[in-house]
């Protein structure tokens, strides 16, 4: 571990790492545009210099490796006079658009302008090299005016995905990247440039113009995408989710997110939501139902029918929370014993890889939380044997929880039409679900329940991590999230039931299944915990 | 640029002018003003009220009224949608929705563009936070309406609306406008007679422009 | 003037081809050092004094030396013919004229680097060059020069002819090697040096075309008689190409220690017309330019060259007289800086830009006193701080220019 001084103060660094990254680890920010801890060392922004001891130059501190004994300093004078330099070489050709530009607010060279600039232009503005603005890549916006040529995007593509879309054309200061042509990126990871370009250059399509954003309001959170369990951060303002942004976590994402992840939100807004619980009356009509009137009416329509006619299929993309309370309420509360989730292959597709890069192929974010609850039944065999069952009759009564894939497959209807086709041939049903789908009129209660980023919950990835999804946003209507039905159903038929929140949940959890045995609350915060085998 | 304020030191001040004299004779002048004006006034010479609405007083250049959004040459407007104002809005009462524009130079551009004027507490900060010169404000005041839907001023209102031409200009950033122009032509105030009721002083019977103000050098 | 090394037979007919080269002497020298020890071969440049001739002077056995042996990669030798220095054209001569020598001089500093595998980067421009190198590397194979066994002994070499594409950065050794692999021009980050990874992440050196040719000479005649000309650093002869306000324009080989106004008045015949001089820049465009009478006195070494606040360069040796108006000069020095600037690093890609636009601007009449400032503090923020130094080539003549002759920019100025 050398030792090395850094602005006076002795502090240690891992080996191997360069200054930049060890002065992140002691909170000293070092300017720069092209460092990413991600991608390969460029050095090409000349941002990060700093003063090193006994070298004449001032040298760049994302590729100078710490040595035992360096003398490093990052403030003083000299470093702020080059770095201004620098900021005002990266500013003289800048369009300075930033009311128009979706980056202001959280660009870099807003940010550094404010602590190292404040200098007043010396170049007019037609002397200013011109470049093409708004060019429309597809999942990206390019406006080469605003870019820094700090290659982050070019590097993402060449590294990470290896497929080299971007590329830099011609040179001097009429360099400028961009697609062969102005292609547009067919890319399953081009949300991620974007994200990294640390000025304008490179806004999101989807996002663009929809907000400013210092009105949004973050979350930090797990993608409900599929059984990867990305890292990511939910911006929002107002109960709308504006965009999803990765977190890093270098165990599961590093700082990447698939396109399919990173808008998998609007999935959410597609379609009615379901606001109340709805109870089938004497005439076969739903009808709108107080929470306490519709758990109480469930509860005992179930008891009648009795355990062994009782089946319960739940979903990969409930929370662990939940999950546990559905077994909990259903296993040992009612005694039933036919208790699966699947319905597809869920348990074989967890871990398999989609690519190479992040994708799962299985498209839901806690299958391996329900693999780790026992959910799979040998005795039902997914939804294939649930029908079966109910069409024999040795199931009458069936609790089923849905949720909408915010990821879709070709599958998927095939998955749904199944559902249906479950509901359909039980005597008595009660739904779970977040949105409206036609087949519902079929089941005798529907319960309308919280969707990702509206409540808090833990997913396991694939891996066996444990993570938590956070709430960011309030459900409307009388929506409660699946954990709490759970609990109501349980209190209402008579066990004790005094769990106030998910994280309860989770520690009863903790201390009664065996996965889950010695997991913290906070470990699942970042970067997770790992569920034993 | 720094500014240093003058210093005025009082206790010099009045040693320097004291004398038994002044401070025998100086009531005795403040009397007579005093009088002067009671008679002034008792005889209808001049008032401390006018008759609004058929008299209006001038506004200063700098007046903080309803707010006007300015013009590019081909008449759209000058905004680019960039929430600065609804940013620096203490009332929260700007909602802007922004637009794609073809013209690669423009960007953006409002696709409504709202100020809730019953919330407005017009303090100016939109005229100062626009990067652009897209919104200044007139001397407007009046600005009461039927219903409360009204006073929702959409674009259209606060870039052309028949009555701003006699306000004309309020607080602003240049005294000319730089960047921009406005979709509608200022009149220049002209005096026109009054309708309805006649009041005791002559120079009232014109509208809107009956002032008081020293520097019109009328009273 | 002393020894020829390099031009004795410059002018000779039928000198380019193998038969004309061997009839003085050719491919002796390898024959020589082929029968050495490859660690003796480079004591012996390294005994010469031989230093980089591309522009920065670093000793050329100090940095074969540096190549590890055994590293379990292979050794590459690359020969730098990228020569677009402004003001210089002597290897377009070399290559032109006496290719041999080079392909010689390349042979012989392959068997002393352990390399099998050579090439010649060649800038774009001289693609009318293409053909006849090409059929000297043809000539020197069928003569088994070159090929799996060089003269008989065992020692396989081969040498391609690259073509550039006519980027002034390809010049400079790392990002050579980056378009010699097939990627965009950029210089590298340095350390690791090219040679412990440099063409292919492999011990690479990088030899310019007149320090390569330089050692068959010395080879044939001892590293003592090539030390023995020059001064007691710079050691050996050095090829100027001589331009400007001269009557006898060229290409010259002259003794390092040469002194710098004879130069001008003896070797290059004077100034025309019998005008005064005003400026030399003695090493290419890159270098600070010096003053007519900061000339008194100076040699044409490294050293003296460097106390007088210059450089030796490349040795593109240009004359002004006093006709010549600076500014005008230097706007066309930063125009090609900003033409070549690859863009990597911030400082450079705007930097040279941005001066060039302040120089055009200052000579269409347009300029303010107060760009002369912002030139110098341009040249301050670009200086030292970028990967490669085509910035500092920019900043030298800018700094030089404008506080050397600030009185005839000051003239320029209209506000």
């Amino acid at each position: 571990m050398p030792k090395f001084i850094l602005n006076d103060q002795e502090v240690e660094a891992q080996p191997g790492q360069t200054i930049i990254q060890a002065a992140q680890d002691h909170g000293v920010e070092i300017p720069h545009y092209c460092y990413h801890a991600d991608l390969p060392i460029d050095g090409n922004c000349r941002m990060c210099l700093v003063e090193v001891e006994k070298m004449p130059k001032l040298t760049p501190a994302c590729t100078t490796v710490v040595s035992e004994g360096m003398v490093v300093r990052s403030a003083n004078e000299r470093v702020k006079t080059a770095v201004r330099g620098v900021l005002e070489f990266l500013l003289i050709n800048h369009p300075v658009d930033c009311p128009v530009c979706d980056q202001a607010g959280e660009c870099r060279l807003q940010d550094y302008y404010m602590v190292y600039g404040l200098h007043t232009s010396e170049i007019p503005q037609s002397l200013k090299v011109r470049k093409s603005k708004a060019v429309d890549l597809g999942p990206v916006m390019l406006d080469q005016e605003r870019c820094v040529e700090c290659s982050r995007c070019i590097r993402f593509f060449e590294n990470v995905t290896k497929t080299g879309e971007l590329q830099f054309f011609g040179r001097g200061d009429h360099v400028r990247i961009g697609t062969i042509g102005n292609q547009p990126l067919d890319n399953p990871y081009s949300g991620n440039v974007a994200e990294i370009c640390p000025v304008g250059a490179l806004t999101d399509h989807d996002f663009r113009f929809k907000a400013r954003v210092w009105f949004l309001h973050s979350t930090d959170s797990v993608c409900g995408g599929c059984s990867t369990g990305c890292n990511m951060r939910i911006d929002h303002r107002d109960g709308t989710v504006f965009r999803l942004q990765a977190r890093r976590n270098v165990e599961v994402n590093r700082s990447w997110l698939c396109d399919e992840g990173r808008y998998s939100f609007h999935e959410l807004e597609k379609g009615e939501r379901l606001l109340y619980p709805l109870v089938k009356n004497g005439n076969g009509a739903p009808a709108q139902a107080t929470w306490d009137a519709a758990a109480r009416s469930v509860d005992v329509r179930l008891k009648e029918i009795g355990a062994n006619a009782i089946l319960g299929l739940a979903s990969p993309s409930a929370t662990n929370e939940a999950l546990f309370l559905f077994k909990q309420y259903l296993g040992e509360q009612l005694g039933a014993t036919l208790l699966d989730f699947r319905t597809d292959s869920e348990d074989r597709r967890v871990t398999e890889e989609e690519d190479d890069v992040l994708r799962h192929r299985d498209k839901h974010p806690n299958t391996m939380g329900a693999l780790k609850l026992n959910l799979a039944s040998a005795e039902l065999g997914g939804i294939d044997g649930a029908i079966r069952a109910a069409r024999e009759g040795r199931a009458r009564a069936g609790v089923i929880i849905y949720f909408k894939p915010l990821v879709r497959r070709e599958g998927d209807v095939d998955a749904e039409a199944k559902i249906a086709e479950l509901v359909r041939s039980l005597e008595y049903s009660v739904v779970l679900a977040s949105h409206h789908a036609d087949w519902q009129q079929q089941a005798s209660v529907v319960l309308p329940v919280a969707a990702w980023s509206e409540e808090d919950g833990s997913y396991t990835n694939y891996q066996g991590r444990v993570q938590l999804a956070a709430k960011a946003t309030e459900p409307g209507g009388d929506i409660l999230p699946l954990w709490e039905v759970f609990a109501m159903l349980l209190h209402v038929s008579g066990a004790e039931s005094r769990w106030m929140t998910p994280d309860d949940v989770f520690a009863t959890m903790a201390e009664r299944v065996e996965a889950f045995q010695g997991i913290q609350l906070e470990q699942r915060r970042w970067p997770g915990a790992l569920a034993t085998a | 640029m720094k500014r240093e304020a003058k210093v005025i030191n009082v206790s010099e001040q009045s040693e320097k002018g004291s004398s038994t004299i002044k401070d025998v004779l100086g009531p005795l002048v403040g009397m007579g003003l005093t009088l002067t004006r009671m008679k002034d006034n008792l005889t209808g010479k001049v008032a401390a009220t006018i008759s609004y609405p058929e008299e209006r007083r001038t506004y200063s250049d700098r007046y903080r009224g309803a707010h006007i959004l300015t013009a590019r040459e081909d008449g759209s407007p000058r905004c680019v949608a960039c929430y600065m104002c609804a940013t620096a809005c203490p009332a929260d009462c700007i909602y802007i929705e922004p637009k794609e524009v073809a013209d690669p130079l423009i960007e953006k551009a409002p696709a409504r563009f709202e100020i809730d004027m019953l919330r407005c507490v017009f303090c100016g900060f939109c005229v100062d936070a626009c990067p652009e010169e897209a919104i200044i404000m007139s001397r407007e005041t009046e600005i009461s309406a039927f219903t409360r839907e009204e006073t929702i001023w959409g674009i259209d209102r606060l870039m052309k609306r028949e009555e701003l031409p006699e306000f004309g200009l309020g607080y602003r950033p240049n005294q000319e406008l730089i960047d921009s122009t406005l979709a509608f032509t200022p009149k220049k105030p002209e005096p026109k007679t009054m309708a309805g009721r006649v009041t005791m002083k002559e120079r009232a019977t014109k509208i809107p422009h009956i002032t008081f103000e020293p520097e019109t050098g009328e009273d | 003037m002393g020894i020829q090394t390099l031009l004795e037979h410059i002018n000779t007919p039928g000198y380019e081809t193998l038969e004309g080269y061997r009839k003085y002497g050719g491919y002796t020298a390898l024959e020589k050092a082929l029968q050495m020890e490859p660690t003796a071969l480079i004591d012996e440049v390294k005994a010469s004094g031989l230093r980089g001739r591309g522009g920065a002077g670093f000793p050329t056995g100090m940095k074969w030396s540096f190549v590890p042996r055994n590293s379990g990669k292979p050794t590459y030798l690359l020969c730098n013919a990228d020569e677009s220095e402004p003001g210089t054209f002597k290897d377009r001569l070399l290559l032109e004229r006496n290719p041999h020598a080079l392909i010689e001089g390349m042979a012989i500093a392959a068997y002393a680097l352990d390399c099998h595998l050579s090439y010649i980067y060649m800038r774009g421009e001289f693609g009318f060059l293409v053909e006849p190198i090409n059929r000297a590397l043809a000539e020197a194979r069928a003569a088994g020069l070159l090929g799996p066994s060089v003269m008989g002994k065992d020692f396989a070499l081969d040498i391609y002819l690259h073509l550039g594409q006519g980027a002034y950065i390809c010049g400079e050794e790392t990002s050579l090697i980056e378009s010699l692999e097939g990627y965009r021009g950029y210089p590298r980050i340095k350390p690791p040096f090219p040679a412990v990874s440099g063409f292919l992440a492999s011990p690479t050196v990088v030899n310019n075309v007149e320090t390569l040719a330089a050692l068959p000479w010395i080879i044939n005649n001892g590293a003592a008689a090539y030390a023995a000309v020059g001064t007691e650093k710079s050691k050996g002869t050095k090829l100027f190409s001589a331009s400007g306000h001269i009557n006898k324009p060229g290409v010259y080989e002259v003794d390092l220690g040469y002194p710098l106004l004879d130069f001008i008045n003896n070797e290059c015949g004077g100034i025309p017309n019998g005008r005064k001089l005003k400026a030399v820049i003695p090493g290419g465009s890159s270098v600070p330019v010096l003053k007519a009478e900061e000339c008194e006195g100076v040699l044409l070494d490294y050293e003296s060259l460097a106390k007088a606040g210059t450089m030796l360069g490349s040795g593109g040796f240009i004359v002004f007289d006093d006709t010549v108006s600076m500014p005008e000069v230097l706007t066309v020095i930063a125009d090609f800086y900003a033409h070549e600037s690859c863009g990597q690093c911030t400082p450079c890609r705007e930097g040279t830009g941005w001066a060039a636009k302040i120089l055009h601007n200052l000579v269409g009449g347009k300029g303010r006193k107060s760009d002369l400032d912002l030139l110098l503090k341009i040249a301050d923020n670009m200086e030292g701080k970028t990967i490669c130094p085509l910035a500092d080539a920019d900043v030298m003549p800018i700094r030089s220019f404008v506080t050397k002759y600030r009185d005839e920019f000051e003239a320029l100025c209209v506000s």
